[in-house]
């Protein structure tokens, strides 16, 4: 089940209707029914993997707990990760180490070998590994204690706001909210308000911006061997818009539709695109996920305790993990390790900057250097994002060789870039879309609000106007239904 | 206490933006919603809505067929038959079906005529005729029936697009019209008829003089068949099929004369048309705007051609008269309208077009503005500008000034002083503003309704005439 689908559009109204009416102990499974009906709707059989990680990881959390001996909690521990992540391989990554099995098989002058499975890519299985994972890990750092209870546990994992595509949970903060529920008010208007203003405005962001740059992007990366700089690097630039609109309205509708419930989700995006470093931009970018890599990567792996060189190798072998966490393909190895080498060269070269900015007499505590740094970092993940959009790291190599040997600055004066599949009205929508979505990222900056809490604090009159045109803009505008080939969420596959 | 007064105030809060909410968006789907307003989505599903109940008494169901070639005007000024075209243009046999049992939930007709074209295709070939069909009707069971019978066996169609119809209609934010937003005036009396003159290439149905044989009708258009006789069997109408000409091969003539086999074994009306031509009088050259449509010339003999038929074996009474019936007398006065315009497109010079407006227009339907550019031009014009402006009321020494005037109640009006680059504005309609300049020299934007040009650039005499009752223009000429 989509969130942009007319099935959601009935389904969450029930699930939280029947949530704020149901008996407080009936509540826990109430949801967690509801995220299993959710889940089902993709792919029956694949809920027993959902079940099978549940059982696994709560059964390990308990026995870490209760055993004594620290190499048995080790094992425990090891065991536990190792099974999740086996069938993570499994059903993720299997066909991709096939695949260059075979290729090496090939140079070495040998037949290859056929792959005995057909496995179709469980939703949301990379999510709710890592969220199972992570919780084992607290466990066993005594972070967080072993939950004795499976429906809550269960509904930890499933739950289903963010079951498919984030954010990716801490038994901290949704584990123990979903342990209070049986003690929690029935019914907060403030919450219910709020989350529904943005789950509207997560609605907007998909179906208006994202879908609608989405009709470009496929047309410049599907053919990008027709066209020149402009039209590649406009293709690149809306893809780099569209997959925040996308991820970013799917987590809102996530945080806003679980926030109606009074069920407080961990912010995942918080404006990445103002991020004045790579660094700034992996804190703001997917916080949930990169929260998560520091966490249980990185620090493990030795953080920067061990000196600068092992620190760079940390950083590498984090991002380029995290490239692989997003597909099963070289390019997006390519882009995590593009990131890891953006955050690598960054810290190298930092002294040598500051000196010669010092020598320079650059002002460093002013709007124009710090536009400069926002820029430069946009255009740096704006050049990443082809790595990460194109087909294959072949196709992505072949995507920016065109686009730099092909510089044709005459298409900007004749109607070229409107044949790309919106004409000026279309565009018109989408730049209106972006003055909007560049509104509400000032508001977040600067005001440390997101749209939901803006909108509470303001008067009756504003308040109805916002949410009614949301509404009206989502239904009239939105790319969905009989001539679109509504694209689910990007993230699905991750 | 304050507690409840707080929880009332949510609630009464909440309803109250609810019901906003719902305005809100129920405005937005009728600005969007799927139309029938002449031209763009032919259908006469909003002249059923604005028809009496138990109003009408024959009923002509079928797709552009119907609309162009059957004038319920011409009916009803020959024989006061209570006529209505019950048509979307590509009718399909279901929508057919539930398009005549939605009308039969307000009238009763005496007679059905079921066009059978519907016979030579299951699907829709034109995306634009699907969504007119499956869109025409309100949302109700039998909408959700329509869907369900059309796309039967289909598994790639999602059916739920259709039901809730957003999905479909919201992209239409990229045509909005006028009429999407302001009533459609002709659709308060047309009968359903597509009144044009145009005359285009025909020619006769390549099978219409082969030896009668009828086919195996397929499962679909037995049901079909079936089904609309059974409802006439139900709902008491008597149900009459026609096959108004179209270009009828050796696949698709059999598939008439097997209708015409089973109307024979039920006792059913049958008119071909196809195989009547030469009865009916069509002349191929003429009376068409199409191969497959004709023009108010063919539909007229069509038209009357039913019509006798239609008195010679049904009882169908003679309504003209009759209070209730006034839609029908303003149907045929929208129809002599079109007939005046039409002879006044043709007409080849100024005179001629004075002399046919000041004959055959009632002075209250229409405005005429009169727009004189070119002024050293018109100091040199012929007697024929002269006669006709004077037919007008207007002598040489005005117009050789040139000028704009309004014609309109018998009597004319210079609106424009002449004073350079002053504008005069017109309300032609709550609608529309006429806003004239003179500028002499025939530059653009000196006539203008609305945002549309009628500037005469190029020519020396500009005329336009605004239709007073369905507030539009409906003719622009040049001499």
């Amino acid at each position: 089940m989509l969130f942009n689908s007319f099935e959601f559009v009935i389904f969450f109204p029930v699930v939280a209707g029947m949530y704020f009416i149901l008996p407080k102990r009936i509540k826990p499974v109430w949801l967690l029914l509801s995220s299993y009906f959710f889940y089902m709707c993709w792919n029956v059989y694949y809920l027993s993997l959902i079940l099978f990680t549940t059982l696994i990881t709560f059964a390990s959390a308990i026995l870490i707990e209760r055993f004594e001996k620290k190499s048995a909690k080790k094992a425990v521990l090891i065991g536990g990760i190792g099974v999740n992540l086996l069938i993570l391989f499994v059903f993720k990554y299997f066909d991709f180490f096939l695949d260059n099995l075979n290729k090496l098989l090939g140079l070495a002058g040998h037949g290859g070998v056929v792959n005995p499975f057909d496995l179709l890519l469980p939703v949301g299985i990379s999510f709710y590994t890592f969220q199972a994972i992570g919780y084992v890990v607290d466990v066993y750092r005594k972070d967080t204690p072993a939950e004795r209870n499976i429906i809550n546990y269960a509904l930890f994992v499933s739950f289903f706001p963010q079951l498919v595509a984030g954010p990716i949970e801490r038994s901290k903060n949704l584990l123990s909210q979903i342990k209070e529920i049986r003690n929690k008010r029935l019914f907060d208007y403030e919450s219910a308000v709020s989350g529904f203003v943005i789950m509207l405005w997560g609605l907007f962001m998909k179906t208006v911006i994202a879908d609608r740059a989405a009709i470009v992007v496929d047309r410049v990366f599907t053919n990008y061997y027709t066209f020149g700089f402009f039209e590649l690097f406009l293709g690149a630039l809306l893809f780099t818009l569209q997959i925040y609109a996308d991820f970013a309205g799917y987590s809102s509708i996530a945080i806003g539709s679980a926030r109606v419930m009074g069920i407080k989700l961990m912010e995942n995006f918080n404006t990445p695109y103002f991020a004045t470093s790579i660094t700034d931009f992996w804190n703001r970018w997917h916080i949930s996920l990169s929260t998560w890599f520091k966490d249980y990567v990185y620090i493990p792996l030795g953080g920067n305790r061990k000196g600068k060189l092992r620190k760079y190798f940390n950083l590498f072998v984090t991002f380029i993990v995290s490239g692989l966490w997003h597909g099963a393909s070289w390019n997006f190895v390519a882009w995590g390790f593009l990131h890891g080498f953006y955050r690598v060269v960054g810290e190298i070269t930092a002294p040598f900057k500051n000196r010669l900015y010092d020598r320079l007499k650059v002002k460093r505590d002013v709007f124009s250097f710090n536009l400069l740094k926002r820029i430069v970092t946009f255009l740096l993940v704006v050049f990443a994002w082809i790595f990460f959009r194109a087909r294959s790291l072949n196709l992505a190599l072949n995507y920016i060789k065109r686009m730099f040997l092909h510089i044709n600055p005459w298409v900007l004066f004749g109607d070229d870039l409107y044949a790309l599949g919106l004409d000026r009205r279309e565009f018109g929508i989408l730049a209106f879309a972006l003055l909007l979505l560049l509104a509400v990222s000032l508001l977040r900056y600067k005001k440390n609000t997101d749209l939901g809490g803006f909108i509470l604090g303001q008067n009756l009159w504003f308040k109805w106007l916002v949410m009614i045109l949301l509404v009206i803009v989502i239904l009239v505008y939105g790319e969905y239904g009989i001539n679109f080939d509504s694209a689910k969420f990007i993230y699905f596959d991750f | 206490m304050k507690n409840s007064t707080k929880y009332i105030k949510r609630i009464v809060s909440v309803t109250v933006f609810a019901a906003v909410l719902f305005c809100a968006v129920l405005y937005t789907y009728n600005v969007l919603r799927w139309k029938d307003t002449t031209g763009d989505y032919l259908s006469s599903l909003e002249q059923l809505k604005n028809t009496p109940k138990n109003s009408i008494d024959v009923v002509f169901v079928g797709s552009s067929h119907v609309f162009c070639d059957i004038y319920p005007c011409y009916l009803w000024e020959k024989y006061g038959i209570a006529a209505f075209d019950m048509s979307v243009s590509g009718q399909d046999k279901d929508s057919s079906y539930y398009q005549l049992k939605n009308l039969l939930k307000t009238q009763k007709p005496k007679v059905v005529c079921v066009d059978v074209f519907g016979l030579t295709f299951d699907k829709h070939a034109v995306e634009g005729n699907l969504y007119r069909n499956m869109l025409a009707l309100k949302t109700s069971p039998d909408s959700v029936r329509l869907v369900n019978d059309y796309f039967e066996g289909d598994t790639d169609t999602d059916k739920g697009d259709f039901y809730f119809r957003w999905p479909i209609v919201h992209t239409r934010y990229r045509e909005l019209k006028r009429y999407d937003f302001a009533e459609y005036i002709p659709n308060r009396y047309l009968r359903g008829e597509w009144i044009h003159f145009n005359v285009g290439e025909a020619y006769a149905a390549p099978a219409s003089d082969d030896a009668f044989a009828p086919c195996e009708l397929s499962q679909k258009n037995q049901k079909w068949l079936e089904r609309l006789y059974d409802l006439s069997q139900k709902e008491g109408f008597s149900l009459v099929f026609t096959a108004l000409p179209f270009y009828a091969d050796y696949q698709t003539q059999p598939l008439m004369d097997a209708a015409a086999s089973f109307a024979g074994k039920h006792d059913i009306g049958f008119v071909d048309i196809n195989r009547k031509y030469s009865d009916v009088g069509l002349d191929y050259s003429t009376d068409f705007a199409d191969s497959s449509h004709t023009n108010a010339y063919g539909a007229k003999k069509i038209t009357e051609y039913i019509g006798s038929y239609l008195k010679e074996f049904y009882d169908l009474p003679d309504r003209r008269g009759d209070s209730r019936y006034t839609q029908w007398d303003e149907d045929l006065a929208f129809y002599k309208r079109a007939e005046n315009i039409n002879a006044l497109e043709k007409a080849g010079t100024l005179a001629e077009f004075v002399d046919l407006f000041k004959e055959n227009a009632l002075p209250e339907d229409y405005t005429l503005v009169i727009s004189l550019e070119y002024v050293n031009i018109l100091e040199e014009s012929d007697e024929d500008f002269l006669v006709a402006f004077e037919k007008l009321g207007m002598i040489r020494d005005e117009y050789i000034k040139g000028g704009k005037w309004i014609f309109k109640n018998g009597g004319l009006t210079k609106v424009h002083g002449n004073d350079p680059g002053a504008a005069y504005i017109y309300e032609l309609s709550p609608h529309d503003t006429l806003s004239v300049k003179f500028i002499a020299d025939g530059s653009k934007e000196n006539v203008m309704i609305n945002t549309e040009d009628y500037s005469n650039v190029g020519s020396y005499v500009d005329l336009v005439v605004y239709d007073n009752n369905i507030e539009e223009p409906v003719l622009h000429k040049k001499y």
